[in-house]
């Protein structure tokens, strides 16, 4: 074992420490027998203690699976606190609804579908039993598995209930339509923003609206006053925490990129779990600070980068190793995705209008909303983009069967790309389900690429 | 005119009507999705024609562009586009209605198919008196864009006339379809799909005096054959009138029926006050009606609905048609059948292509659908 090899070891440790110390200070605060009652409630609670492996595939980008574990653990204990303790204080808000405004109002949001996006980091097969509980519940098997994985979460009783529900018709027809069994299930009120085709500024006034009316039902159905200062104070850390981000995602323009995929891909959870919190401003700090040390020392994410690439569509949520494989083996470098480039427009907060129409333009223009809900140029065109800036020398296209409006799109944006000469590696296969196509076959794609066509 | 003439008509994708309004110089507009208000393809100058891929052999051009996970009816119109078989059609209307018709409408700018005028409307997801405005702005916005590229007139009077005469088409499907409810129905579900097919594909004008005739002609009638059952027949697109004759050739009389390319988006008319802006009455008209699950938040709406029809109609049971891959109505189905079931309503679920196949099993399904009613 080599001398960073020993390093990494014992900052592994100590990090482990540091997110069991947060834990047992949890389950003291709430009792054992309460944490009990988690456990047994919310069986795939155990699997996320395990959530450390994720630095069994992240050697070369240790310091940012660190931040990202830490932020998990926080972020779920402070969710699960608030359903011991203030039950009526949980909200859920859809992945693509940004919570800064119930945050203002003193909820805890929760997102449902992060268990989904979690979990298969853990162990890739965990969400086919929640998948399998809502099909054979009699929903489209060809739905959307992350959301059908949430839906069978749902099914099985095993979130967190809410006391009310936020969603958004964001970003695809199956999250829309899953909500509504979810509403079904719990009875709870539900409030819809409705996102328009275009992103405009007629489009963007209106999702404002839709904002303004969201803010109207949460007090009418809760009782709790809008805190407009509490607002600004949220949108102005926000601002903070947007600035790292940007420049941290902006490092990876130089060579060799710093961050590495694991890094990029989830720099997003800040913004979209806890915006406005010391704690995400910390997590994205340390996300800038790391890279702006990287490139300082000329550190990247590969030892040797060979190939830059910019990954578009859907990242590969069931093998969890093979970015650091393609890194390792190809010297293959993730530069930009889709998820991290959001756009993270800074909040006008002198006004609660201005505040409402920067939180909707934000959201209308955060990762999916604006590409698979609109027009097919909003995905591609941000793509050729992504890879002159960042000079990437190709792209890797995550072609998620579920998402329909994204596979009806591949072929203009591999049309597009071809026509700049920039070669695309579109790859078929499921976000959540390895069984429609298994990890070591994307594997067997990707080698088959970057051996053929991109001769590495 | 009898029916089988009106059948043959729509056993093509143009059709005679077509043909002759094009040599009066009428353009025709094509549109896909429910929530295009056809009275706008039916300004003066005009005609409307609801797209359907009818004749369509299979999707291996479409295939390469859409997703092999996308909607049937949208592969095979963008097939009938790649084939160029929409050469009578000289402008389309889409609506951001759906993930699958959307891509289309990207897919068919992308590959620069014809006709050259294509416009999209952008539908909101929630229906109240905001979005109601919303969209009637954008129905002014298309009037515009139709009226600059055809150069036609989109005035007040104009366009009011275009609701009226299609109005009167509605009226008369209404008036037909109250045919088949009577004791002893004159028609069947079959029949008058074939007719509500041929009203959305020729000149509102020839349409009105058809059906007129038709009106007469089915009045007196009566059915050559006895039912087992009465059903109503609820889904999303259907424009293939073999589905239903396939139901009826089982014993089960489709007496009642909610789909789309159906009457369900084709009987209610729009209320006519001519000192009033015609695009709020069109507006409030299409926000009003049943509507499609895309529209969310509704669910609980359209579920009592169903409910009355179930009551008005008196049907022994319902048939649920949807589109593979549809996951709106995917959801929506199950939730229906789920929730008909708890009501102790009888409810059969079937999930198909745009082509049928495996026609025998669904005809098993519905023989056994028939038997467990007690029919």
């Amino acid at each position: 074992m080599n001398k960073q090899k020993i390093i990494n070891t014992m900052v592994n440790i100590s990090s482990g420490i540091e997110d069991f110390l947060h834990l047992a200070a949890f389950s003291l605060r709430i009792g054992p027998k309460q944490t009990v009652r988690l456990f047994q409630e919310f069986p795939w609670l155990i699997k996320g203690l395990q959530l450390h492996k994720l630095y069994k595939y992240t050697h070369r980008s240790l310091p940012y699976s660190r931040e990202i574990v830490h932020f998990i653990f926080q972020y779920m204990i402070q969710v699960f606190e608030t359903y011991v303790k203030h039950p009526d204080r949980l909200i859920w808000f859809e992945e693509l609804l940004t919570p800064e405004i119930p945050l203002a109002m003193g909820f805890t949001p929760f997102m449902p579908e992060a268990i989904g996006l979690f979990i298969p980091l853990v162990k890739n097969s965990i969400a086919e039993g929640y998948i399998d509980a809502t099909e054979n519940e009699g929903y489209p098997a060809d739905m959307c598995s992350f959301i059908k994985t949430s839906l069978g979460l749902v099914l099985k009783n095993q979130l967190p209930a809410p006391r009310l529900i936020l969603t958004t018709n964001a970003p695809c027809d199956s999250a829309m339509a899953g909500y509504t069994p979810i509403e079904e299930k719990y009875g709870v009120p539900v409030f819809r923003l409705d996102q328009l085709y275009e992103t405009n500024e007629k489009s963007v006034a209106y999702y404002a609206r839709s904002l303004w009316k969201m803010i109207d039902f949460l007090e009418e159905t809760t009782g709790v006053k809008m805190d407009f200062d509490r607002l600004r104070d949220i949108c102005e850390e926000r601002n903070k925490q947007s600035d790292y981000i940007v420049e941290f995602r902006e490092l990876n323009r130089t060579r060799p990129a710093p961050a590495g995929a694991a890094g990029l891909i989830l720099s997003i959870l800040g913004h979209s779990l806890m915006p406005g919190s010391k704690l995400a401003t910390k997590f994205a700090k340390k996300f800038r600070d790391e890279s702006q040390k990287r490139f300082r020392n000329k550190i990247g994410s590969t030892k040797t980068e060979r190939i830059r690439y910019v990954m578009w569509g859907v990242p590969f949520e069931t093998d969890a190793g093979i970015y650091e494989w393609m890194e390792e083996t190809y010297g293959a470098s993730m530069v930009a995705e889709m998820y991290s480039s959001r756009s993270y427009s800074f909040i006008d907060t002198s006004t609660p209008d201005s505040m409402l129409l920067g939180l909707a333009k934000d959201m209308m223009r955060g990762p999916m909303s604006k590409h698979t809900r609109g027009p097919a140029r909003n995905y591609y065109e941000e793509l050729i983009r992504l890879v002159k800036e960042y000079n990437a020398d190709m792209v890797l296209l995550g072609a998620h069967m579920g998402c329909k409006s994204g596979s009806a799109i591949h072929r203009i944006v591999h049309d597009k790309l071809k026509e700049k000469g920039i070669p695309c590696l579109t790859i078929q296969f499921d976000v959540t389900d390895t069984r429609v196509v298994s990890p070591a076959d994307i594997r067997r794609q990707v080698s088959q690429f970057m051996e053929v066509i991109m001769k590495v | 005119m009898t029916i089988k003439h009106i059948f043959d008509s729509i056993k093509m994708l143009n059709n005679p009507w077509l043909d002759e309004a094009k040599k009066e110089g009428k353009k025709v507009l094509g549109f896909f999705c429910s929530y295009v208000p056809e009275e706008l393809l039916n300004l003066e100058g005009l005609t409307s024609y609801r797209m359907r891929a009818t004749g369509s052999s299979g999707t291996e051009n479409a295939d390469i562009y859409l997703g092999c996970f996308n909607c049937g009816y949208t592969r095979h119109c963008l097939e009938m586009g790649m084939e160029k078989r929409y050469d009578f059609i000289d402008g389309l209307v889409f609506a951001s209605c759906c993930d699958h018709l959307r891509r289309l409408h990207d897919n068919w700018l992308h590959l620069r198919l014809k006709p050259e005028f294509v416009s999209i409307v952008d539908l909101p997801h929630v229906i109240d008196e905001y979005t109601t405005a919303w969209y009637r702005d954008e129905l002014k916005r298309l009037g515009s864009q139709i009226a600059d590229h055809f150069d036609i007139s989109v005035e007040k009077d104009t366009v009011w006339k275009a609701i009226e005469e299609t109005n009167n088409t509605r009226a008369l499907l209404n008036a037909i379809d109250k045919l088949r409810r009577s004791e002893n129905p004159c028609l069947t579900g079959h029949e008058m799909h074939i007719i509500s097919l041929f009203a959305s594909s020729v000149p509102k004008t020839a349409a009105n005096k058809v059906l007129q005739n038709v009106l007469d002609e089915f009045m007196d009638r009566t059915l050559p054959r006895k039912y087992r059952a009465k059903v109503l027949l609820i889904g999303n697109h259907l424009d293939d009138p073999g589905f239903i004759e396939l139901i009826e050739d089982t014993g089960a009389l489709v007496i009642a029926e909610s789909f789309c390319c159906g009457l369900r988006d084709q009987v209610d008319t729009v209320v006519v006050d001519r000192k009033q802006d015609p695009f709020d009455s069109l507006a409030r008209r299409y926000f009003s009606r049943i509507s499609c699950p895309r529209m969310y938040g509704e669910y609980g709406n359209r579920f009592d609905k169903i409910m009355d029809m179930i009551h008005e109609t008196a049907v022994d049971g319902v048939i649920i048609e949807h589109l593979q891959f549809c996951e709106i109505w995917g959801v929506e189905s199950n939730m229906i059948f789920r929730n008909l079931k708890k009501a102790g309503v009888s409810a059969l679920r079937l999930e198909k292509d745009y082509q049928y196949s495996s026609m025998g099993q669904i005809k098993t399904r519905i023989q056994a659908f028939i038997e467990s009613m007690g029919k």
